[in-house]
């Protein structure tokens, strides 16, 4: 799936919202769509985080970071390996 | 009859006045608005004379008295102006609109109008905007008059409970609130929704959970094309406030949640 667009002014606790949001449902393309929303919005996570507030937001099955670059790495791999399968 | 008062006469100074405003919209006059807002009003007989009933006469007056910036609180820049009879003005806050000494726009004004009131953009538009500026004039001194502080001295603010209850919310804004949520669906329902979220949580995670659900229902009920004008209304509606507002970096992301599901 490409990208549909760039959302640029968004921040991460919405995107992270999102993904948790999307990965409850079920969609069956589910794990593609996260992907799609993570490559819409990579740029919005080149800056540090905050664990007390982005922790627990994200996934167990995903290494958490708070460098922003790489959580968004680590999401992006983790999810594009469950739409894989 | 005198020549001014012969009805041909006075439909060629309503087509004069309509190109006047016209020629307004499309400039960049700071006072602009102000400016149609005085051709409306000295040409009001004559609108009325050809045409036009007082309603559509007040509907369209309404219209540009919102089309002026929000100030970076979030309110609106309070307004006088004279009507015909010197002594007769229309004045504009948050709260109350006066037309001709009739409270038009104030809240137990709107509350005795029906659902099938409403059913004009104009007057739907305005009833919002007023009843969110109401709300937020209240949410404001609401959060003002804590005094309860935490460790590091900052103040704590209302608990979570006090907020979701909305006890400090007069009840006629609670019902008037239901009348226009209840309303068919439209940008203006998502905009009191969205103003409806940030007055009960404080929690990021909450809010952008129920701007989610709030954004599949507005994609469950709206077209497409209403969707887009949705997207620039509520830009527009947030484009006075400060940059850095929560509130409007919260505008902001709910409508690029909404962006990416609109092209999911």
């Amino acid at each position: 799936m490409t990208v549909v667009s760039t959302l640029n002014k968004i921040d991460v606790i919405p995107i992270l919202v999102k993904i948790q949001r999307i990965e409850s449902s079920a969609l069956t393309n589910k794990y593609m769509r996260i992907v799609d929303l993570l490559d819409s919005t990579q740029s919005n996570f080149n800056k540090q985080l905050d664990s007390d507030r982005h922790f627990d937001m994200v996934a167990d099955h995903v290494v958490f970071s708070e460098t922003g670059s790489e959580l968004w790495q680590n999401l992006r791999d983790r999810y594009n390996e469950l739409a894989d399968d | 009859m005198a020549f001014k008062d012969i009805f041909g006469n006075t439909m060629w100074k309503v087509v004069d006045a309509d190109k006047k405003i016209q020629t307004l919209q499309e400039g960049s006059a700071t006072d602009k608005y102000d400016q149609i807002l005085d051709i409306l009003r000295d040409n009001r007989k004559n609108y009325l004379m050809n045409g036009q009933t007082q309603d559509e006469w007040t509907d369209r007056v309404l219209f540009f008295s919102f089309q002026k910036p929000i100030q970076n609180d979030g309110s609106y820049i309070e307004r006088k102006f004279k009507l015909e009879n010197d002594d007769i003005y229309i004045t504009e806050d948050s709260n109350n609109i006066i037309l001709q000494n009739e409270p038009v726009f104030n809240i137990s004004y709107l509350i005795s109008k029906t659902s099938s009131w409403f059913n004009s953009e104009t007057r739907c538009e305005v009833a919002t905007k007023t009843l969110v500026n109401a709300i937020n004039e209240k949410g404001i001194n609401f959060y003002s008059t804590q005094t309860e502080k935490v460790e590091d001295g900052n103040l704590a603010g209302p608990s979570d409970s006090e907020v979701l209850s909305l006890s400090w919310l007069p009840s006629d804004y609670v019902t008037l609130h239901n009348t226009l949520a209840g309303l068919t669906y439209s940008k203006y329902t998502y905009y009191l929704k969205l103003c409806n979220i940030h007055l009960r949580y404080n929690d990021p995670v909450k809010i952008f959970s129920e701007i989610d659900i709030e954004n599949t229902t507005a994609i469950s009920n709206l077209t497409t094309s209403q969707l887009n004008d949705l997207l620039i209304f509520i830009r527009d509606t947030y484009s006075g406030s400060p940059e850095d507002s929560v509130y409007t970096g919260n505008a902001e992301a709910a409508c690029e949640m909404l962006e990416f599901d609109m092209a999911q």
